[in-house]
This record gives C-alpha cells, sequence and structure tokens, in this order.
C-alpha cells in the first residue's frame, strides 16, 4: 500500500494522537456494542415469551370466534360487530436505550362518550354467549399486542444500531488502526532513515574536511 | 195434511244434514290431500280413498230419505195423507240420520285428513290411517240403522 | 281478527306433512360431520333437497348464499301456503329488526350497509329509505316510537349496544302483542317461552360480564311465563340460588345441565344447544296436529335449526373444528 504523507516529525506526532484517539473510540464502541448486545439479548428473550403467549392466547381466541361464528348466521354476526364501543387513544413517546430511540406506548381506552355498554357492542337476542366468551378474551389481549408491537420495534431498532456499531469497531480495528499503525512505522522508519542518511553525510563531510587539512 | 209437511221436514233433515256433513267433511280432507298431492303426485290414489270415507253418511242420509218417501208414497203418485202425529213420528226418525250423520261426518274428515299426514310419512301404513276414519263410521252406522229399523216397522 | 279457523290450515298441512319428509335427519348431518373434508361435506348436502342449489355454488365458502336462499324460499312457500299471510309475516318480523340494527348502526358509522338479510316484511330498499329520510310512518307503532326513541337518544350516548336492546325489546313485544291479537295459546305460548330461555341466557351472560343489575333490568326482555321481578331480584345472588327458583318449572334440567356444562368447560355451547331443543320439543306439537298454524310454525322452527346445523358443519368442517366440538353444539332435529 502506498502511504502518501509527509515524513515529518510533526506529522508523527500526529498520527500518534490519532492513533490513541481511534483506540480509544475503538474501545468505547466496543462497550457501547457489548451493553448493546446485552440490552438486545434481554429484549429478545421478553420478546419471545411475550410472542409465544400471545400466540397461543390468539389461537384460542381465534378458536372461541370460530365457534361464535359456527352458531350465528354472519349477517348478524356482522350487526353484533359492526359498531364498537371502544376507542383506543395511543401516543408513542422515545425512550432512549445506549442512544437509541425506541418507541414507548402508552394508551387510553374510551368507551362510549356517555353509554354503559361495556366492550359488549351488541345486544342479546340473536347473539351467542361464545361470542361474549372470544370477545373478552381479544380484549384482554390488546394492551399485550400493543406492548408486543412496542417491542418488535425496539428489537429492531437496537439490532440496526448493533449492526451500525459493529461495522464502525470493524472499521476502526481492522481498517483504521492498522493503517495508522502502519504510517506510523513508515515514518518513522523514513524518519530513521534520513537521520542515517545525515549521519552518513555528515561522517563523509568530516572525513573530506579532514582531507584537506 | 200438515202430517205430509213434517214428513217432508224429516226428508229434508236427513239428506240436508247428513250430505253437509260428509260435503264439509269430504272438502276438508280433500283440502288436505290437494297439499300433499303438490308436493308429492303419486300419492293421488291413496288420498283419494280416504277422501271418500266421509261420504257415507251422506248416502245413509239419502237412503233414509227415499225411504221416508217410499212410505209415503210420492213415487206411486198417491200421496197418503197423514196425522201430525204420524208425521211427526216420521221427522223424528229421521233425526238420529240427520244429527249423527253431519257430526260423524265431520269428525271422519278430520280423523282422515290426519291419516293423510300419515300416509305422507308412511305410505305403507295406509291400512292403519283408513281404520282410523273407519272408526267413526261405526256411528254413523248405527244411527241409520235406527232411523230405517223406526221408519220400517213403526 | 282472531287466528283463521283450525280446519282452514288443511291444505298448508298436508302440504307440510310431505315438506317434512325432506328435512335432513340425524344420520345425513352426522355423515356430513364424519365427512374427511368442507367439500365431502357439501357433497353429501348435494343429494339432499339442496342439490340444485349447491350445484349452483361456486366456493364452499359460499355457503352462506345456500343457506340464506333455502330461508328465503321456506318463507315464500309457508306464505303462499297459510290461509293467513300475517301469521307468517310474523315470523319474518325478526328479520326487519335485524336489517334497521344493520340500517341505523351502517347510517351513524356513516358506511353503506351491506350483508342485510332479505327475509323481512318490508323490503330492504324501503327500509334503507326509511333509515335516511328516518321517516318510520309505515312501520308498526311500537317499533316507529322506538325508532324514534333511538334517533333521539343515540347521538347523545353513541351507545350501539342500545340500540339492540331497545329494537329486541320492542320485537318481543310487538310479537306477544300480535299472538294476543291472534288469541293464540300456542304462538304466546311459543314466545314466551322464547321469552324466557332469552332471559335466563341474558341472566348468566350479564352475570359473567360483572355487570349490575340495573344494566340487566335493561336486558331482559317482559313478557315470558317467569315472573321478571323475581330475575331480577335473583340477580344479585349467586348462580345456585337461579337452580333452586327454577327446580319446579320445565326450565330446569335445562339450567342444571346448561349451568353446569358452562361452569366446567367454560362454553355456553352446551346451555344454547338445549334452549334450541327445549323449543323444538315445544314445536314438535305440530308433527301431530293434522290442523291448525302449529305444522307450519313447527316446519319453519325446523328449517331454521336444519339451517343452523348445516352452518354449524361447513364451518367446522371448512375450519378443521373437531367432530365433537360440532356434535356438542348440534341441534336436535325436528323429525
Amino acid at each position: 500500500m502506498e502511504i502518501r504523507v509527509n515524513p515529518t516529525r510533526m506529522e508523527l506526532n500526529r498520527l500518534k494522537k490519532r492513533l490513541s484517539m481511534a483506540r480509544r473510540g475503538h474501545k468505547l464502541l466496543k462497550d457501547k456494542q457489548d451493553e448493546l448486545i446485552r440490552q438486545f439479548i434481554l429484549l429478545v428473550r421478553k420478546n419471545k415469551e411475550l410472542r409465544e403467549r400471545i400466540e397461543q392466547e390468539l389461537a384460542g381466541a381465534f378458536a372461541e370466534f370460530l365457534l361464535a361464528r359456527a352458531v350465528m348466521p354472519l349477517e348478524v354476526l356482522e350487526e353484533a360487530l359492526m359498531y364498537p364501543t371502544r376507542d383506543f387513544a395511543l401516543s408513542v413517546h422515545k425512550q432512549n436505550i445506549m442512544s437509541v430511540y425506541v418507541p414507548r406506548f402508552s394508551w387510553q381506552e374510551k368507551t362510549a362518550e356517555q353509554g354503559d355498554a361495556g366492550i359488549y357492542p351488541y345486544g342479546f337476542v340473536d347473539t351467542s354467549a361464545e361470542l361474549d366468551i372470544s370477545i373478552e378474551t381479544l380484549s384482554g389481549i390488546m394492551p399485550e399486542l400493543l406492548e408486543l408491537a412496542q417491542l418488535e420495534k425496539a428489537v429492531e431498532l437496537l439490532a440496526a444500531e448493533i449492526e451500525k456499531t459493529r461495522r464502525r469497531v470493524n472499521a476502526l480495528e481492522h481498517v483504521l488502526i492498522p493503517k495508522i499503525e502502519e504510517t506510523i512505522r513508515y515514518i518513522a522508519m523514513k524518519l530513521d532513515e534520513n537521520e542515517r542518511g545525515a549521519l552518513t553525510r555528515l561522517m563523509k563531510i568530516k572525513d573530506v574536511v579532514r582531507a584537506k587539512t | 195434511m200438515e202430517g205430509i209437511v213434517l214428513a217432508l221436514l224429516g226428508v229434508a233433515l236427513a239428506v240436508g244434514l247428513s250430505g253437509i256433513g260428509s260435503a264439509i267433511g269430504v272438502g276438508l280432507v280433500g283440502e288436505s290431500a290437494a297439499g300433499l298431492v303438490t308436493e308429492d303426485p303419486d300419492k293421488f290414489g291413496q288420498t283419494l280413498l280416504l277422501q271418500a270415507l266421509p261420504m257415507t253418511q251422506g248416502i245413509y242420509g239419502l237412503l233414509t230419505g227415499l225411504v221416508i218417501m217410499i212410505n209415503l208414497g210420492i213415487f206411486t203418485g198417491e200421496v197418503a195423507s197423514l196425522t201430525v202425529t204420524e208425521g211427526l213420528s216420521m221427522l223424528m226418525a229421521s233425526l238420529p240420520v240427520a244429527l249423527v250423520g253431519f257430526l260423524s261426518a265431520i269428525a271422519q274428515g278430520r280423523a282422515a285428513a290426519a291419516g293423510i299426514g300419515l300416509i305422507a310419512k308412511r305410505p305403507e301404513e295406509m291400512g292403519k290411517a283408513i281404520t282410523f276414519a273407519v272408526m267413526v263410521e261405526t256411528f254413523a252406522v248405527f244411527s241409520v240403522l235406527v232411523s230405517l229399523l223406526l221408519l220400517l216397522f213403526m | 281478527m282472531t287466528l283463521a279457523r283450525d280446519t282452514s290450515f288443511a291444505y298448508a298441512v298436508g302440504r307440510i306433512r310431505a315438506l317434512e319428509t325432506r328435512l335432513l335427519d340425524r344420520s345425513k348431518l352426522e355423515r356430513m360431520i364424519d365427512a374427511a373434508s368442507a367439500d365431502e361435506a357439501i357433497k353429501i348436502l348435494a343429494e339432499t333437497d339442496y342439490g340444485s342449489a349447491v350445484a349452483e355454488l361456486a366456493a364452499v365458502h359460499d355457503f352462506e348464499e345456500i343457506l340464506q336462499r333455502e330461508m328465503a324460499l321456506t318463507l315464500a312457500e309457508l306464505e303462499k301456503m297459510s290461509p293467513q299471510k300475517d301469521l307468517i309475516a310474523l315470523m319474518r318480523l325478526r328479520y326487519d329488526v335485524l336489517n334497521l340494527k344493520i340500517l341505523l348502526k351502517a347510517k351513524y358509522l356513516q358506511v353503506k350497509a351491506e350483508l342485510l338479510l332479505p327475509l323481512g316484511t318490508v323490503p330492504l330498499s324501503t327500509l334503507q329509505a326509511m333509515v335516511d329520510e328516518e321517516r318510520f310512518r309505515d312501520l308498526p307503532g311500537p317499533l316507529r316510537s322506538a325508532l324514534d326513541r333511538i334517533m333521539e337518544e343515540f347521538p347523545l350516548t353513541r351507545d350501539p349496544q342500545m340500540i339492540d336492546l331497545a329494537l329486541d325489546r320492542v320485537l318481543f313485544e310487538q310479537l306477544m302483542a300480535e299472538a294476543a291479537r291472534l288469541q293464540s295459546p300456542f304462538l304466546k305460548g311459543l314466545f314466551a317461552r322464547q321469552i324466557d330461555l332469552i332471559n335466563l341466557k341474558t341472566f348468566i351472560r350479564v352475570k359473567r360480564m360483572e355487570r349490575d343489575r340495573d344494566f340487566f333490568k335493561k336486558a331482559v326482555l317482559p313478557g315470558g311465563r317467569l315472573p321478571l321481578d323475581r330475575l331480577i331480584s335473583l340477580f344479585d345472588e349467586p348462580l345456585d340460588a337461579l337452580h333452586g327458583q327454577l327446580s319446579r318449572t320445565d326450565y330446569a334440567t335445562l339450567i342444571e345441565e346448561g349451568v353446569r356444562g358452562w361452569m366446567e368447560k367454560g362454553s355456553s355451547a352446551l346451555l344454547e344447544k338445549l334452549a334450541d331443543d327445549y323449543i323444538t320439543t315445544y314445536l314438535q306439537r305440530g308433527k301431530r296436529s293434522a290442523f291448525g298454524p302449529e305444522p307450519l310454525i313447527g316446519y319453519l322452527w325446523a328449517k331454521e335449526i336444519e339451517v343452523k346445523n348445516i352452518r354449524l358443519i361447513l364451518v367446522g368442517k371448512i375450519n378443521k373444528l373437531s367432530a365433537d366440538a360440532i356434535r356438542e353444539r348440534l341441534r336436535d332435529v325436528y323429525l
């Protein structure tokens, strides 16, 4: 590799400063990466747990809903569920994990303004109680679903950040630092050579001067 | 001459009431049978038999009426003159077949119409459906028997 | 006006007797349950009276079309053969109410109502126009005033359950009033029993929803054979008190078995099946009477149950539900 620098002592000092800075940066980034990975593993574990639980609950809720569907005509089911009583007001904040901003949801359930319908927006005559059961399960899962969404996004963002950090650490470790070290070595060699050249020159001049006298 | 009027009233009641009864009965079974045949035309023969059952009361009434008319000599052209008592007793003799014929024909019609429902489900049980309806016939037979005995042996 | 003379139903009953023989029996339904797939089940259905409808079916998933068509046909046939049209119109009333509910909710959501059931007494386009213009003059009095009240109250509360509760209540009030007008103990007995069964189910459902007595008071329907105030006063007591109170009525076994099933399995399936079976038993007297409206109403109910059972089996088969889960919910047939 060709190194195009001025092999001066000043450059050498500058490079040495850069090298120590790069090493410090590398160490810091490495620490950051370790911490990110630690956080990531925590989140992933939590995510997996939640996901498995929700998947199971959802499967159950769908099975219940299916049974409700099986004992009610399509039109009756549609009528029962077409006008929901609940609104979900969702707001998103940011949370800082190792300078990664992950979303943090907070939500509020709103029922119909003054009515007291609860979570069941239908009457009792045509509908089956099996529908009550599936609605109850589904509405219980809703907060967990939101939490899962929030976790999944956090995990995704953290993974991206870890990737980025890893690339930086690698760049420092395998490219920048070796390159600076080599340059330093080159300059040092060059300087040594110059010194040796100057010495030889001096000795030569000394010989010439001595011969004349 | 008042006697003859009473006797003729007897004829009218015997033929009329039992005839009305039979008409209602036969009509009722007919309606029911028409319903069944609408859905299942193959059952026409079986239903026709059931429909015919309530017709007998009308026939008994007619028979009684004819016997009274023969007694009166209407067919020979010499109409006997009757006292009120004689006429009244002929009227009385016609009442059993008139009243029982009227009501039993309707009752038989209902039983036969129910029998239509039976053969809709189980065509092979036709005999039983007819038996149930025919049981009602017993009382019509009793009444016509009494009416005729009264007329012939009085 | 009272109900027509019983013998005027002779023709209709004759036809019903023949039609009854074509209802699907238990063994056909069992064969459908045991079918390997939804397609196989449909094939078995094709061997029956549903054959021509099945032949026109594009995909198994559209089976609701067959069922809807079957109900429409049955109602139209009954209407044609009945000596008294308003008897069948009475049975159509609940579809009007269902359509009104859908149209009202669609109106308040500002969407177009789809999935209406064209089985009611009033054409769908007329109903739609009524709801659009908020003019219900042509509907029976109680229904009209209930609708007017909804139009007034809903914009304040935005509570969709109120629409259902108010319309369901007025539907059964109307049915009871018509039964009284026709002086038919049979119809009155039918509607009163339906009201009782709905009230009993509502009792348990509202309790499970953890709502209070005031809400239950709003949800129960008046006019049943069980006295309402007793039901309402029972509401704050534990569920067992209900058995005790009902032990001497003919709902005793239904409630005992149904509620036990509910508590043990967490599913209302058994209770709802038993409730339908109870009505079937009540209406089965229609199989024995040669005259009168009973066979017509009985046949209509038999069709409703048949359609319910077919829907249950096909939904189950399409979604690979276990045969036991289907069988558990299968209603007794009328035959």
